[in-house]
């Protein structure tokens, strides 16, 4: 059991860092003007500080980058896809031989460099924010998770006993009307279901405010709420019943099913205990998929609403080209599904007696 | 019989196929609307013909209605199960005997399955019931000064409820004979587990991987045995596990179903089957999945509690071997209908049916000295759009002229023994001449 | 079996005329021997019963299913309306409608005071302004839909950016079922350490936020400058690699579970060549699940090319994608105003995921051999 959990662990680690190579080589490919053109459009109103700026770039190991620029080549992209010069350092003289050698020792080391870091807590700090990145991820997380949990919650309530019973009833007048609700469910894209509800709710009728979280007063905040809290429930509704009652039809066509029947208890106990027990197995598999998106926020829904969530924050960041604040987030994000997938394997063997860790 | 020229003959046009399918629509909500109805119970109240039998099935017909049309399972099967005794029933695969002991504890598989027509009468040892269909404790009772016999009761004034000799709660019984395939699913509850227990042929898949054998066993006592404490469900079901030759009885209560062989899967499901005492075990082709050392224990187990609780066996089993050791009356089924029933000596001593004397042919014996083992020609048909002669025909090798008429009938040989087979009509005749 | 059933009747023929069963009843025996055995024996009653060829079953289960139904046609209209729609369409996508549209008249409250500083004196100014352009009309007969705020015609766009979205997917899903089945192929065939290397590469696919990638990606093309058509292709490269990972660990798994059943282990006995096993034996068996995959992908794709257009980082500025026009919704003047920008789009949208979703739900259950009805 230990040595499986470790094992894992392991594995999660394996999976953490191919994750951050691969975002840190995105990072890498972004063009350098472009982190200047960032950092002076977010700096608008400051002074521009070059030392500031070259220290960002070092942070980030571009400065190597910048150097190459001032030698009249922009961009990584040109050192190492476009047959570019030999990369040259400040005097004129040849750094290497090959520039893709040369880019390839630069990206290692600068990856280095990031990744001690990393791992030492320091997450860099953030472009737009001016804080540091995990300032800004706890301070925005506890809105998302909030709103994230109480979709949650309401969705389970609404989905499992739908999903079973529809299941129950194949074929019936239910079954058919959930099946089509869970449909348009899944298919409503959340921008366009959000503008809609905002469109109809908000602008049209009025009952509900457009956007935003309101004052801190508890009933008000509550009230701008309602509408992101509804959107994203309906939308996650519709999976969550369907994977529901495809399991549960499943179990039900087991012979053990008809041995509870034989041994006469009542299509209630049957159901809600021997079915669903076995429904749950399956059903503990989403966890990897709702552990993420509970920590890290709703992007689309929570843009759409404008609520100051980490969802909305990332998305603005990103689309900005917070780079400290990509890097973060993004590991954040992935530590999150390791950890989901990690969750999951160990509920299994809490809720399926059949299956042993480690074997 | 129009021949099919067409070259697809064998396959269901797009419009047949539309066509089954409303038609199958139409009838399951029928048949499913039927079930769930709230009916008095004197509408499913029935009598018996013959006091001395536990059950009767009477022009029993089970369909399913399929994509390819309606499969008539069990089409017309008229037997009784005399109580105390082994009816053993015997077919190949296919031929409706585990449709027609699941038509008796009303699990054939819906909404596609249902009893059509026909009854199954079932003498039932059940609660009495007040006006409020709520069932009537039997009081402990002690004769006061004045000689009246009185209610006794604790020191609140309240009256003690009589236990059974398990420690549960002692209802007032009546008997009455149930019509089971008119009941309600909810009445039908009562039944099983408690009269009717079954015992499925597949020991793998029929416990619930996900609870003890401990919780499953328990849950038939806790359900059928009004008030009966913990410590008791627990020490009853452990007993059940004991009788079935389980050793370590107390350690298999807290296993779960895949930390036990299947052997061993079949004894506990037998053991749930005997918790409460049923007067009907249904045993669906018990011994199928197991190898042949297990067989006969699981078989001795049965013939053993079976004798101790009087109770009778319904054997459900295409082994004639077992049928021939445990059983007292032999029905044999074919596609759907019975084709011979007797006692066991009747069918095994003198087989009259084509079918029946081939399945004895086809049963390998030690001292038989041919090469190869007999086989009847050909498979059970699929009874979907079956024709009105005898079903066997097509494989039969004593099929004579007669045969392309009419189903034949069952034939009363002698008194326990009937067959359906033109062979033997003059027999009749000639019996009614007498 | 066809073969056993042909030769029924001689067999039976053989058993009646040769030992024949010695019982009291001779006269059966004898009557069995005088007549044709055919004739006796009349059809074989296997030969009434009518089944359903496998496929014929999998088309039936899909046609009889209402909502798979529902799902084709729908799917047909979208095409038909995005590929042959514009023929019909007098407008192009970008053609923009030069006749004066609207006026527009504003009316200005001006209030001042008179001589003897009476300020309750109001006038009022008009200004009529013609256009040269019919933007932002509203839905009439020429312009089903309207314009939008460049004089387009909606209509014709959203049936322009059909085209472009479900090209888009129809690509990328082809892509990424070939990417996958090759590299799942592989992995589940070859197994060790191919199979280690392919599966952790899903395994980091996985744990990378797709909707964050697409994102700094399209942040980076934009500040590139690419905004040509070539983002387009960018896009469903991205798609692409980000999207196989699904599908190899489905043909992986299938493959793994279908290499231990016994017919594979028959196909080995009787020594089938590699190549004759996975594509006669492996792929067959992998088909249906596939085909299910992609046609639920399609939808997923659609979906994702819909949100970078509504984040405004999808297909290139000014062309019309739906994920593009739906975009409108994000500016709170037109879903204020213009719900014609934005609603048919949206529809458009949630129709093809819809609609790719029931068809892909049909075939799954159509597919599935323990289906009961």
């Amino acid at each position: 059991m230990i040595k499986y959990v470790v094992n894992r662990i392991l594995l999660a680690i394996l999976m953490l860092f191919g994750v951050s190579v691969i975002l840190y080589s995105l990072v890498r490919v972004m063009p350098v003007n472009y982190i200047e053109q960032k950092y002076y459009s977010t700096h608008q109103n400051v002074e521009v500080d070059s030392e500031e700026l070259k220290q960002l770039m070092l942070d980030y190991n571009v400065e190597d980058l910048a150097e190459v620029k001032a030698q009249g080549r922009s961009e990584l992209w040109d050192k190492v896809f476009r047959n570019g010069k030999p990369a040259t350092d400040k005097d004129g003289n040849v750094k290497t031989s090959s520039p893709f050698i040369a880019a390839t020792k630069s990206v290692v080391a600068g990856y280095w460099s990031w990744m001690t870091k990393f791992i030492r807590g320091d997450f860099g700090k953030s472009f737009k924010y001016n804080r540091p990145v995990e300032d800004v991820i706890s301070q925005y997380m506890g809105t998302s998770f909030a709103i994230s949990l109480i979709s949650l919650v309401l969705e389970l309530l609404i989905a499992i006993p739908l999903g079973v019973k529809s299941a129950c009833n194949q074929y019936g007048k239910l079954d058919y009307i959930t099946t089509v609700l869970t449909m348009i469910g899944i298919s409503f894209p959340s921008f366009f279901f959000g503008s809609l509800v905002i469109k109809i709710f908000a602008v049209e009728l009025g009952w509900f405010p457009v956007g935003g979280m309101g004052s801190s007063e508890i009933f008000d905040r509550m009230w701008h709420l309602v509408l992101p809290i509804a959107v994203l429930t309906i939308l996650s509704v519709g999976s969550m019943m369907r994977y529901t009652r495809t399991n549960t039809l499943e179990v039900l066509n087991a012979d053990y099913i008809r041995t509870a029947r034989a041994k006469g208890l009542s299509e209630h106990t049957v159901i809600y205990k021997h079915v669903f027990r076995n429904t749950l197995i399956p059903l503990v598999t989403t966890l990897a998929g709702i552990i993420p998106s509970l920590f890290g926020g709703a992007m689309i829904t929570e843009t759409i609403f404008d609520i100051q969530g980490i969802g909305n924050i990332a998305y603005q960041a990103m689309s900005e080209g917070d780079i400290p604040f990509i890097m973060a987030y993004n590991m954040f994000i992935a530590a999150l599904t390791v950890i989901g997938i990690l969750l999951t394997d160990l509920m299994y063997a809490v809720v399926d007696p059949r299956v042993k860790l480690g074997k | 019989m129009a021949k099919n020229t067409e070259k697809n003959s064998h396959y269901i046009s797009a419009k047949e196929s539309r066509q089954i399918a409303k038609e199958n629509r139409e009838k399951i909500k029928y048949y499913e609307s039927r079930k769930k109805r709230k009916i008095v119970e004197s509408e499913f109240v029935a009598e018996m013909k013959d006091p001395s039998n536990l059950v009767e099935f009477e022009n029993l017909h089970t369909y399913f209605f399929s994509d390819a049309g309606v499969v008539k399972a069990v089409n017309g099967v008229t037997f009784s199960i005399p109580e105390g005794s082994t009816v053993g029933v015997v077919g190949e695969s296919g031929c409706g005997k585990s449709v027609t002991s699941l038509s008796l504890m009303q699990l054939v598989q819906a909404p596609s399955g249902q009893i059509v027509d026909g009854a199954i009468r079932f003498k039932t040892h059940t609660f009495k019931r007040d006006e409020n269909g709520k069932k009537i404790p039997v009081y402990e009772t002690e004769t006061n000064e004045a000689g009246e016999t009185v209610v006794k009761t604790n020191e609140k004034g309240k009256p003690i409820k009589r236990k059974n000799d398990l420690g549960g709660t002692l209802f007032e019984m009546e008997d009455k004979v149930y019509d089971i395939a008119k009941m309600p699913t909810q009445a039908m509850q009562n039944i099983r587990g408690r009269e009717i227990a079954m015992i499925f042929q597949e020991p793998m898949t029929s416990l619930n991987p996900v609870f003890t054998i401990g919780n499953q066993l328990d849950e038939v006592a806790k359900l059928h045995i009004t008030d009966l404490p913990k410590d008791k469900i627990r020490e009853r079901s452990i007993e059940m596990l004991n009788r079935v030759g389980i050793a370590d009885a107390a350690g298999v209560y807290k296993k779960y179903p895949h930390e036990l062989s299947g052997g061993m899967r079949q004894r506990v499901m037998i053991a749930m089957a005997l918790i409460c005492d049923p007067k009907l075990i249904v045993a669906d082709e018990p011994t199928t999945a197991l190898d042949v050392t297990i067989q006969a224990q699981i078989l001795d187990l049965l013939r053993d509690i079976k004798e101790k609780n009087k109770s009778s066996i319904m054997l459900i089993t295409h082994d004639l071997g077992v049928v021939a050791e445990m059983a007292d009356y032999v029905v044999v089924m074919y596609a759907g209908k019975i084709i011979e029933m007797g006692t066991t000596e009747d069918i095994f001593d003198r087989p009259l049916h084509p079918y029946t004397i081939g399945l004895q042919k086809s049963k390998p014996t030690v001292d038989d000295e041919t090469e190869e083992l007999y086989c009847i020609p050909g498979f059970v048909p699929n009874p979907v759009d079956m024709p009105n002669y005898c079903y066997f025909r097509d494989r039969c090798e004593k099929c004579m002229k007669k045969c392309a008429g009419e189903y034949p009938e069952l034939i009363e040989v002698s008194k326990t023994h009937k067959v359906a087979c033109y062979l033997y009509e003059n027999e009749k005749e000639a019996k009614g001449n007498v | 079996m066809d073969k056993e059933e042909k030769t029924l009747p001689e067999e039976i023929a053989e058993i009646a005329d040769g030992e024949g069963v010695k019982t009291e009843i001779g006269e059966g025996a004898e009557l069995a021997k005088a007549e044709s055995a055919d004739e006796l024996h009349g059809e074989n009653l296997n030969d009434r019963v009518k089944v359903l060829s496998p496929g014929m079953t999998v088309l039936k289960r899909f046609f009889r299913s209402k909502l798979s139904m529902i799902g084709l046609i729908t799917l047909i209209v979208l095409f038909l309306f995005s590929f042959i729609g514009p023929l019909f369409s007098p407008y192009d996508d970008e053609t923009v409608d030069s006749t004066p549209g609207k006026a527009s008249v504003t009316i200005t409250k001006i209030a001042y005071a008179t001589e003897d500083g009476d300020s309750d004196e109001i006038a009022y100014q008009i200004t009529v302004g013609y256009p040269s352009e019919n933007i932002k009309a509203d839905m009439n007969g020429k312009h089903w839909l309207g314009t939008d705020e460049l004089g387009r015609d909606i209509l014709t766009r959203l049936m322009y950016g059909g085209r472009i979205s479900l090209t888009i997917s129809l690509i990328v899903i082809i892509m990424e079922t070939v990417i996958g089945v090759i590299l799942g192929g592989l992995a589940g065939y070859f197994g060790g350490w191919v199979d280690q290397l392919i599966m952790r590469i899903v395994d980091i696919l996985y744990c990378i936020p797709t909707l964050p990638i697409m994102l700094i990606l399209s942040a980076m093309f934009t500040s590139r400058g690419i905004e040509s058509i070539a983002r387009l292709y960018y896009m469903m490269g991205i798609l692409t690699l980000m999207g196989w990972a699904g599908t190899a660990r489905l043909v992986r798994g299938q493959i793994l579970s279908l290499r231990e059943q016994e017919f594979m282990l028959a196909a080995k006995c009787t020594g089938l060549s590699t190549r004759r096993k996975i594509f006669k034996h492996l792929i067959p068996n992998v088909l249906p699940q596939l085909i299910v995959s992609m046609t639920l992908g399609l939808g997923s794709i659609i979906l994702t090319e819909a949100t970078l257009g509504f984040l405004g980082l999808g297909a290139p500025l000014g062309t019309a994608t739906w994920g593009s026009m739906i975009n409108y919704a994000t500016k709170s003047e037109y879903l204020n105003n213009f719900p014609n920008f934005w609603i048919p789009a949206g529809i458009c949208i949630t129709l093809a995921i819809l609609a790719f979703n029931f068809v892909g739900d049909g075939l799954r259950d159509a597919f599935d051999p323990k289906s009961k009805r």
